[in-house]
């Protein structure tokens, strides 16, 4: 059965309709909230489920190029810098392999799988501090060399390499492994220090990980980008951000930074170890610097010679409504699904001083008017939770019903002056006045407060704002509540981070410190965090949660196997073809 | 001519390091931060200062001029081990490309696209603003005025678009506007750069039409016109070797200036039709806060600025021996 996630409107009140493996679940809503289906628990895969070959897709055939156009370029493609959706997705998903990765299809589900390791790691010693994997036979890369474990020691221990200033040469990426092996910062890296961080071990085929305190997410870390394999003799530092040296299904061929990229088959990827990546085509051509309307524009089009066209673009908003009015005109190449962002209008605690006033907050938002301001139902889907159904864990609730007479309650009939800080364009000024308009029916004064978009984050992450209330997304990083909780609420987030309602609890802190580190296993941990978010909003009420993004795209006639990949929440380069190559 | 050819270069360095030292300034009075941007917003502060020391920003304002100033004539040395030889116009942030080496391939883009819409321009210009002056009061001359006035008249960004529309996606006419290197293949620059020359020149030659057309009705009313006429020369020859030549001085200086601006990048029809010359590179420049590619662009803009000025200057002095340089 083909995954497929759908959002169909009746009479008005959104019904969304999630699909998980083969199982379908209608949620209800009554205008305000929304229900989930919860994801399976059963998130690790097996030693079993982490050999190759990937599921195929049905009538998938190999052969073919698929022309890819984006607006900009990947951000970095250095595995230790990779941490953006489109790079990740190119990078991981076509170019290298990392030590796990994601498998996704209908006959497992969605699991956490050893993609050069045999399975998805072993934890040593029962509590988490230890963990070890073993990589496959006749793993190659593009040059037909071996790759080898400690290639994967000395990628993520290059990770960590610092300047002779101190400075990280490579800041950009994910920081899990570094803190979580050497908290310190004391390790210099491999070119000035000993090749392998401490805590990194290799013994052959084998690679241990020693942790500072148990990581019994550590299944999920290493398939991060950070894991994939560098041989040190092909390591060009800088310029490996062009030009990564190929572990996975193709190599590049040409690479023009912000013009072109080429990527043809690596002919020692073998795809019987592979239990992710089908690698279908022949080659990618991806370029760049088309505008984001222009991409649907001719995606839409289809004229000749777009046929074998894609982006990992979402469709313009603009277009949306259009397009999705007549989707049955573009059957075998559309495809729609809610991804796993999660929106929030954070709400800041260093003005907002008042629980009672950031609970009435909550209780005025009209999330109907919200997502009909937005774009409806195909740009977002109402949601009422911290942490998003694609997390396992996941509890659905609705703390703060919209409800204007009670806000007015908790206000104490009061009026309150809001600063409600957006982003200077037209659409979102548009959203500022019709939520300004809403909050005055609880007496809620909003004043919109517009902000460069370059420097939106810069602006609304600094504890010194002059703001009350702002928009910020969040997609965690892995399936945890691990990657949602402590980056959006954890006082060590603050200053110029991610926590932007600057909230800061030293019980919340604790919890969450614990949480982390808890020797109890992926299933008990992901329980207590599902269970957290319900505790945030009742206790502190931080945030206002408005939507879960949703995504739609469109491919050219010719390519066939579309499939929204949950993990990094686009349409999955992994199983992609060209139906007729 | 050589003291003024002297005086004019002077001229124009004084002015090239105006504009250079004003873009600078005004880059970084830009509030958003080029590292956060790189970095990404699930950067910590830790990470968005590593990325700003390795970007270089983290040097106070002046220094960073005067390493851009000083790389354009003698090179540039980098932290990370980068050799940037002279005319170094710096580094991209996104890539680490070396700016030189983007600009000549945004260059060809640009100039193909503002040499062929700028000749077609004036081909259609000149042309009609002649015929337009001959059948003064005629129909044709009626009509050759309205065709270019609607043109001038309507947007560019719509007018490409629409033909983009008709030529492109409803009919396959023509493929997917693109850039290929004439001497790679002649057939594919032309027909790819087909639909941009069109959107540039339909707009554009409504200048020149009217311009043409008035110089050449003044210039036919003058005594050496009558001259000619009575010494028995044909109208052709009246038209194309006198009062044309007489009447295209000020046609010329327009041209000129235009070309200049198309050089400098045609951001809207490169925008459009998604070619990554140097006017657009120039905006993804400012959205990027990629300093150097910012730098390089106004630079390189104002450079065609000035020595076009300076050419249409020799050329007036070439064309009408009247004018003297001074």
């Amino acid at each position: 059965m083909k995954r497929q996630a759908r959002f169909v409107a009746a009479g008005g009140v959104a019904l969304a309709m999630l699909v998980t493996g083969c199982a379908e679940n209608t949620g209800e809503t009554d205008g305000n909230s929304q229900s989930h289906e919860q994801r399976s628990m059963d998130i690790i895969g097996t030693a079993e489920e982490s050999q190759g070959p990937a599921t195929p897709m049905p009538d998938g055939v190999s052969g073919g190029t698929i022309e890819v156009i984006q607006n900009a370029d990947m951000a970095h493609l250095d595995p230790a810098r990779n941490y953006v959706s489109t790079s990740m997705m190119v990078g991981n998903g076509l170019i290298y392999r990392s030590l796990n990765g994601y498998r996704e299809d209908d006959t497992v589900g969605r699991k956490v799988v050893g993609d050069l390791a045999t399975d998805p790691g072993t934890d040593v010693n029962g509590d988490c501090t230890v963990w070890e994997w073993t990589l496959k036979e006749g793993l190659k890369y593009e040059d037909g060399s071996e790759i080898t474990a400690d290639h994967i020691g000395y990628a993520v221990s290059r990770s960590m390499a610092q300047d002779e200033d101190g400075n990280l040469m490579y800041p950009e990426g994910a920081q899990f492994l570094r803190q979580w092996i050497d908290p310190a910062g004391d390790y210099v890296g491999p070119y000035d220090g000993d090749p392998l961080a401490p805590g990194i071990e290799v013994d052959g085929n084998k690679i241990t990980f020693t942790f500072d305190q148990p990581r019994c997410e550590a299944p999920f870390a290493m398939a991060m980008p950070t894991t994939a394999p560098i041989p040190p003799e092909e390591d060009t530092k800088d310029k490996f951000d062009v030009h990564p040296f190929s572990s996975g299904p193709y190599k590049i061929e040409k690479r023009v930074v912000s013009e072109e990229t080429i990527l043809v088959r690596n002919e020692h990827w073998d795809p019987e170890t592979d239990p992710i990546r089908l690698a279908y085509p022949d080659s990618w051509v991806m370029t760049y610097g088309t505008q984001p309307e222009d991409i649907t524009t001719r995606l839409e089009a289809n004229a000749d010679g777009d046929e074998n066209l894609m982006s990992f673009a979402n469709t313009h908003a603009d277009q949306l409504s259009a397009i999705v009015g007549a989707k049955e005109d573009y059957e075998g190449r559309y495809l729609e699904g809610p991804r796993k962002y999660t929106q929030y209008l954070s709400i800041n605690t260093n003005r907002v001083t008042e629980l009672e006033v950031r609970q009435a907050l909550n209780h005025a938002f009209n999330r109907e008017r919200w997502i009909q301001v937005n774009g409806g139902e195909y740009s977002a889907l109402p949601n009422t939770t911290l942490m998003g159904p694609t997390v396992p864990g996941y509890v659905d609730y609705d703390v703060y019903p919209y409800d204007v007479e009670k806000a007015k309650e908790l206000l104490g009939g009061e009026t309150v002056k809001i600063r409600y800080a957006h982003q200077d364009t037209s659409k979102n000024g548009e959203i500022a006045a019709a939520m300004a308009d809403e909050f005055a029916k609880a007496g809620i004064e909003i004043e919109a407060v517009p902000i460069d978009p370059m420097d939106w984050y810069g602006q609304i992450a600094d504890p010194d704002n002059d703001f009350d209330i702002y928009w910020n997304g969040w997609g965690e990083d892995w399936p945890s509540g691990s990657t949602v909780f402590p980056p959006l609420f954890h006082s060590s987030s603050i200053a110029g981070e991610t926590n932007y309602p600057f909230l800061e609890e030293p019980e919340l802190d604790a919890k969450m410190d614990e949480l982390m580190t808890s020797p109890d296993g992926f299933e008990a941990i992901a329980e207590e965090w599902g269970k957290l978010g319900q505790e945030i909003m009742e206790k502190y009420a931080p945030s206002i949660p408005t939507d879960l993004s949703f995504g739609v795209w469109l491919t050219g006639s010719n390519i066939g196997g579309q499939y929204l990949q949950e993990n990094i929440s686009l349409i999955d380069a992994t199983k992609l073809f060209v139906r007729e190559p | 001519m050589l003291r003024f050819i002297i005086r004019r270069v002077l001229l124009a360095t004084l002015t090239l390091s105006m504009v250079s030292v004003i873009t600078f300034g005004l880059f970084f009075a830009i509030p958003a931060d080029p590292a956060r941007l790189q970095c990404g917003e699930r950067c910590t502060a830790e990470q968005v200062e590593a990325v700003r020391h390795n970007l270089g920003l983290n040097d106070p304002i002046h220094e960073q001029y005067v390493a851009f100033a000083k790389g354009i004539f003698v090179g540039r040395s980098y932290e990370n081990g980068t050799e940037c030889a002279a005319p170094c116009l710096g580094l991209m942030n996104l890539g680490g490309r070396e700016v030189t080496e983007v600009v000549k391939d945004a260059f060809p883009i640009t100039a193909s696209l503002a040499v062929g819409a700028w000749i077609l321009q004036l081909t259609l210009g000149i042309g009609l603003g002649m015929i337009a002056a001959v059948k003064r009061g005629k129909l044709i001359d009626k009509f050759a005025v309205g065709v270019a006035l609607v043109g001038a008249a309507t947007p560019i960004y719509f007018f490409g678009a629409m033909l983009l529309v008709i030529f492109r996606y409803e009919t396959s006419w023509l493929p997917q506007p693109s850039y290929t290197s004439p001497f790679e293949s002649l057939s594919a620059w032309f027909v790819g750069m087909l639909l941009p020359w069109l959107t540039i020149a339909l707009i554009g030659f409504a200048f020149e039409t009217r311009m043409t057309r008035s110089q050449m009705l003044e210039t036919l009313d003058e005594d050496f016109i009558r001259t000619s006429r009575a010494k028995g020369l044909r109208e052709r020859a009246v038209f194309g070797r006198h009062a044309l030549r007489a009447s295209v001085t000020p046609v010329a200086t327009s041209a000129g200036l235009s070309l200049a601006g198309l050089l400098g990048g045609a951001v809207v029809t490169e925008t459009i039709f998604g070619l990554n010359g140097l006017g657009k590179r120039a905006v993804d420049a400012v959205r990027a806060l990629e300093l150097s590619m910012v730098m390089a662009t106004v630079l390189i803009a104002a450079l065609f600025v000035v020595v076009s000025t300076l050419l249409v200057d020799l050329l007036y002095a070439a064309i009408d021996p009247r004018v003297r340089l001074s």
